[in-house]
């Protein structure tokens, strides 16, 4: 081997193990769309995980892999792939409010250019079922998929501004209550739903101006004698809304007064002058608690005393049920109202957007009792 | 007498234009507010539709203080209102005009 060789072949080696040192911490995302190559078309392939959930972030990986799957799913028409396959075979266990989520990214992903084919069900029929009644089988196969409010349950809706309130609440009305509602709890359902979806018209999306383009998404099951309802954004996230307000302070101080004097003693103790202590309060606060300052009554994200009724008629739904629980995600934080009782966690992976959920016991009786 | 869903809308929905067309603003600024200037007394029946949101109801009522310029009193003496099957919106609105009160009277 001649010196020119030999040096050819030591540089080579060399910009090899620079390469591989410079990529050993890069952490890559299972789901990531195959690379693009000359000759064979670009189809990428989303096997879903055994939990398909995102109720237990504290406990197992599920939350993350759920996320981690759906964010991938949002983002595959922009990363250049124009089909997708949807694997749920190894699926054993799905939630319905992830798959309102799932339902939002592949409609998004639609209008962006991709088109999805399921290739494989899950072997649990309660699985396949909560898949097919969602409507997102029709969706990859249709492309668009019109609200059908006339059978015993309906998939996912999906809308903008008022669109279907009134269509929502009749359906709860008439086929859950099986027209035995209230008038009482008719208006208590009315003012929620149209409080949550006005909320998102409100504030979800500050920085578009058409109203046609501020999605959202509705999911509405009866579960035994559950009903479960939930409303999804692709917004902006609650805790990015609540931190530009002039009374997040106050509330703040209202709220969790001994957060904020040990928060302002920290800031203190680190030098932070006076003037930039607002600042670094509004970054330090978890997002699970810039949420319950959303909540608290007569005060939203919008910058007028007059706004907050949302938070009051989204809470009343559960407060008027004594089994009722209210969760919402938003971006890194999750607060969860049962019972009066309200508690915060802080999420591992930030949910993209906003889900409102309630779970509500449904009494059929309660006409007779009224 | 106004009766909201015989001379305004089956369906009333949210605050504001860009809500829908028959936002609370709609109902107070085209109705509600004429009456009040034109008629010694007013009452306003909401019978009829049981799904009236706070934001409809919080524009329509409180904005008679807030944007119109009444006062509190001027409404106790003037306004009524009445849902012949839920006394809980009445009491919602008789809540937002109380609301738009103090809010008024602390920002002067």
């Amino acid at each position: 081997m001649s010196k020119d060789q030999e040096a050819i072949k030591e540089r080579i080696a060399r910009k090899r193990w620079k390469n591989q040192v410079v990529r050993q911490e890069i952490d890559y995302c299972p789901y990531r769309p195959k690379k693009k190559g000359k000759t064979k078309k670009i189809v990428s392939f989303f096997r879903f995980p055994k939990k398909f959930s995102i109720y237990s972030a504290d406990e197992d990986n599920s939350y993350q892999d759920t996320i981690n799957i759906i964010s991938a799913i949002s983002r595959c028409a922009r990363s250049g792939s124009q089909k997708a396959h949807l694997d749920f075979s190894q699926t054993e266990f799905i939630k319905a409010a992830s798959i309102l989520i799932l339902y939002a990214a592949i409609e998004q992903a639609i209008n962006e250019g991709a088109t999805f084919k399921i290739v494989s069900f899950p072997k649990n029929v309660k699985a396949t079922r909560i898949i097919k009644r969602s409507g997102i089988e029709r969706l990859c196969r249709e492309n668009l998929l019109k609200p059908d409010f006339d059978g015993d349950y309906i998939p996912v809706i999906s809308g903008s501004g008022g669109d279907f309130r009134d269509d929502i609440v009749d359906f709860i009305q008439y086929k859950i209550y099986k027209n035995k509602m209230s008038a009482y709890t008719e208006s208590i359902y009315g003012g929620a739903i149209q409080e949550a979806i006005n909320n998102v018209a409100y504030h979800a999306y500050p920085n578009m101006q058409d109203s046609s383009q501020k999605r959202w998404w509705v999911k509405c099951d009866l579960a035994g004698d559950q009903l479960f309802l939930a409303l999804y954004d692709k917004g902006v996230g609650i805790p990015e809304t609540v931190m530009k307000r002039p009374w997040y302070e106050e509330i703040l101080k209202s709220t969790y007064p001994e957060l904020k004097e040990k928060i302002t003693d920290e800031l203190a103790n680190e030098g932070i002058s006076k003037k930039d202590m607002i600042r670094y309060k509004l970054g330090i606060i978890s997002d699970a608690r810039k949420i319950h300052i959303s909540m608290i009554g007569d005060v939203t994200g919008t910058d007028q005393s007059k706004h907050g009724q949302g938070s009051k008629s989204i809470k009343a739904l559960v407060s008027e049920n004594a089994h009722g629980t209210l969760w919402i995600y938003s971006n890194n934080g999750l607060y969860k109202l049962e019972s009066g009782i309200v508690r915060t966690y802080d999420l591992p992976k930030a949910m993209p957007g906003t889900l409102v959920q309630w779970n509500i016991k449904v009494d059929l009786d309660e006409f007779k009792n009224d | 007498m106004i009766s909201i869903i015989k001379d305004f809308s089956k369906n009333p929905y949210g605050r504001y234009p860009s809500d829908g067309e028959w936002n609370g603003q709609a109902f107070r600024t085209k109705i509600l507010t004429p009456a009040l200037r034109s008629f010694e007394k007013v009452v306003v029946d909401l019978t009829g539709y049981n799904r009236y949101g706070r934001s409809f109801i919080d524009e329509a009522f409180g904005g008679l203080i807030r944007e119109d310029g009444f006062t509190k009193s001027e409404l106790d003496n003037k306004l009524e209102y009445v849902h012949n099957d839920l006394k809980s919106f009445e009491l919602l609105i008789t809540e937002r005009i109380e609301k738009a009160h103090n809010d008024t009277r602390n920002s002067k």
